[in-house]
């Protein structure tokens, strides 16, 4: 839980001579403990977004602050779940977990291992501790970037497409696992979660962010109560609604990026 | 069983038991023919060898065409030299003789062998660590990585064979001399290649770390170097080949005991079958030496990029 706050923020990327603008004049403030999804179509600026939260880009214009702190870099009160799987790959998957929490305590080698273990259990691996990432499915290795991410006890989670490259089964079932586990907390986490998809934002979050090239093109509060479970909630009318606009506002967009490219030819 | 059995390389193994242990047809009393009980040991060890790894292969066709080669080769030699002797005995010893020479030279061998390993292994060891060492820490220093990099590449061109024979005048032993020319002959290449592995190294990995907040040290060392280490491996066997190399060009200048220099007073004094049982030696030796580092790799690399 803690408060995050972009102010003006506009990010080129350099390189030689080249200028890429990819962020824009961006304003947005996230509250301790909400859950807000970034939507928006391919190469709009949502990962470079979340790269300057991590703190591994750094903006051209303007401020990123966390609790009034500008970010200087990466650091321990964030955790980080790629798009792409980021395990490494000569580590077991509890000696990943562990290795994570070792760099942020020092407790002893004996309670690392078991924290490992008590997240590695949460996200359903108990059976697969000792096993490679390259020795388990795409699915799991993403749990068990979870496991990692939360078995550090951060106040922020920033997660970039996790589900990206998952099969809607599974994806489901990580939707529920991350849901469970961010609400169990007391004090919640403040999760900044990158999806392509409108359903899992609607699902997941409490605030829509949508962006559209470069920028935020309108922000969605999602009113529903929670716990959210996929059964009862794809049957809400109110549900229904919104996800008609939100998707009518995707493809607005991406009808005009076609559009464009066709003036373009 | 059948597949044991019945099969070209053992009906060639029979052959040459029963033609090797047939009297030679060369009677030179000044080149008197040795014993064939070693040769004919020689032949029972390779063939014990492949019976294993006719076991251990699923097919086994390459073992057997392996086999059959060697066989073959070999009776080639016996014929052309002890049986038939078509070939000059001063120039092509008959293998009776050059596997003799096992038996009777066997202490000047290992104490030979001895003196090379601890060269080779200190050299090549002190290569690799110190080449690793640096190439990480320059590699992940951008400033370091721009000044030390286009030097390094230069000092790597020069092959440490040619001023191999000045250090061994420079340096005040033997023993230090090759020492230094098997850890130049490996040190340059090593330091490049692990700059340019860490330059080149998967951003993903890095960034990975970075979000876990990893201090340097546990950045160089418990991230990059394992990352690395799978290609570390690989190298080593090129890199082995490159120092005994070396190292036997040292032996061929300066030493008084070596592998190397076991067939260089051989050629010098026209003994040609204990050159020949030098050489012999030092394949082996290296094979041995690369199966090593290979079940080091099957042991310590259980990933692949
Ligand atoms: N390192 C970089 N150097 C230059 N340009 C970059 C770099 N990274 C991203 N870009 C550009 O910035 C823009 C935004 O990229 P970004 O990765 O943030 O998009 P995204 O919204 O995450 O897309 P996707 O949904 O496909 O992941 C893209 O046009 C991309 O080409
Ligand atoms: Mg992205």
């Amino acid at each position: 839980m803690s408060r995050i706050e972009l102010r003006n923020l506009s990010l080129a990327y350099e390189s030689g001579n080249e200028r890429f603008l990819a962020l824009e004049n961006i304003n947005l403030s996230i509250e301790s403990g909400e859950f807000v999804c970034v939507i928006g179509s391919s190469g709009c600026g949502k990962s470079t977004l979340l790269g300057v939260l991590e703190g591994l880009i750094f903006p051209s214009f303007g401020e990123a602050l966390i609790d009034g702190v500008p970010i200087t870099g990466t650091g321990p009160e964030r955790s980080v779940v790629f798009q792409h799987y980021s395990l490494f790959p000569w580590m077991s998957a509890k000696r990943n977990v562990a290795f994570g929490v070792r760099q942020v305590t020092s407790a002893s080698t004996k309670d690392v291992n078991e924290i490992a273990e008590d997240f590695l259990l949460k996200v359903g691996l108990g059976g697969f501790m000792d096993k490679l990432p390259a020795e388990l499915s795409g699915g799991m290795q993403q749990r068990v970037a979870i496991a990692r991410a939360l078995a550090v006890n951060p106040k922020i989670l920033l997660m970039d497409e996790p589900f990206g490259a998952i099969d809607a089964k599974t994806r489901v079932q990580l939707q529920e696992l991350l849901l469970s586990l961010w609400g169990a907390d007391k004090e919640r986490k403040t999760v900044v979660f990158v999806t392509h998809d409108t359903d899992e934002a609607l699902l997941l979050s409490d605030r829509i962010v949508f962006m559209g090239p470069r920028h935020i093109e309108r922000e969605i509060t999602v009113p529903f109560e929670r716990p959210r479970s996929e059964a009862t909630f794809f049957s809400n009318p109110e549900y229904a609604e919104l996800r008609k606009s939100l998707v009518s506002l995707f493809y607005r967009g991406v009808a005009e990026n076609i559009g464009g490219e066709e003036v373009l030819i | 069983m059948k597949k044991y059995v019945l099969n070209v390389p053992n009906l060639l193994f029979l052959a040459l038991v029963t033609l090797s242990s047939l009297a030679p047809s060369r009677l030179d009393a000044r080149n008197p023919m040795s014993p064939a009980s070693a040769f004919v040991g020689a032949i029972i060890i390779v063939e014990i060898f492949f019976l294993f790894k006719l076991k251990r292969s699923r097919n086994g066709m390459a073992v057997k065409d392996i086999a059959t080669f060697t066989y073959a080769s070999l009776l080639l030699w016996e014929l052309l030299t002890s049986k038939l002797d078509i070939l000059k005995y001063i120039f092509v010893p008959a293998p009776e003789n050059v596997f003799y020479v096992f038996v009777k030279f066997w202490l000047v061998i290992l104490s030979g062998f001895e003196r090379s390993m601890i060269l080779l292994v200190s050299g090549f060891s002190a290569a690799l660590f110190f080449g690793v060492l640096l190439g990480i820490l320059v590699g992940w220093t951008p400033r370091l990585r721009n000044a030390v990099f286009p030097v390094v590449k230069v000092f790597s061109t020069v092959p440490a064979l040619i001023y191999t024979p000045y250090l061994v005048v420079l340096m005040p032993t033997f023993g230090t001399a090759s020492v230094l020319v098997i850890f130049l002959g490996i040190f340059w290449s090593t330091l490049m290649n692990t700059i340019n592995d860490v330059g080149t190294i998967d951003k993903r990995i890095i960034d990975s770390a970075r979000i876990l907040n990893v201090k340097t040290n546990v950045m160089l060392f418990q991230v990059i170097f394992p990352y690395l280490l799978p290609r570390i491996i690989n190298s080593l066997s090129v890199q082995l080949n490159i120092s005994v190399m070396t190292l036997n060009a040292a032996e061929l200048i300066g030493a008084d005991r070596g592998m190397g220099y076991f067939v260089k007073r051989s050629i010098d004094y026209a003994n040609y079958d204990q050159a020949i049982a030098g050489i012999i030696f030092i394949a082996i030796v290296l094979t041995a030496l690369n199966s090593l580092i290979l079940i080091a790799k099957r042991r310590l690399v259980k990933w692949q990029y």
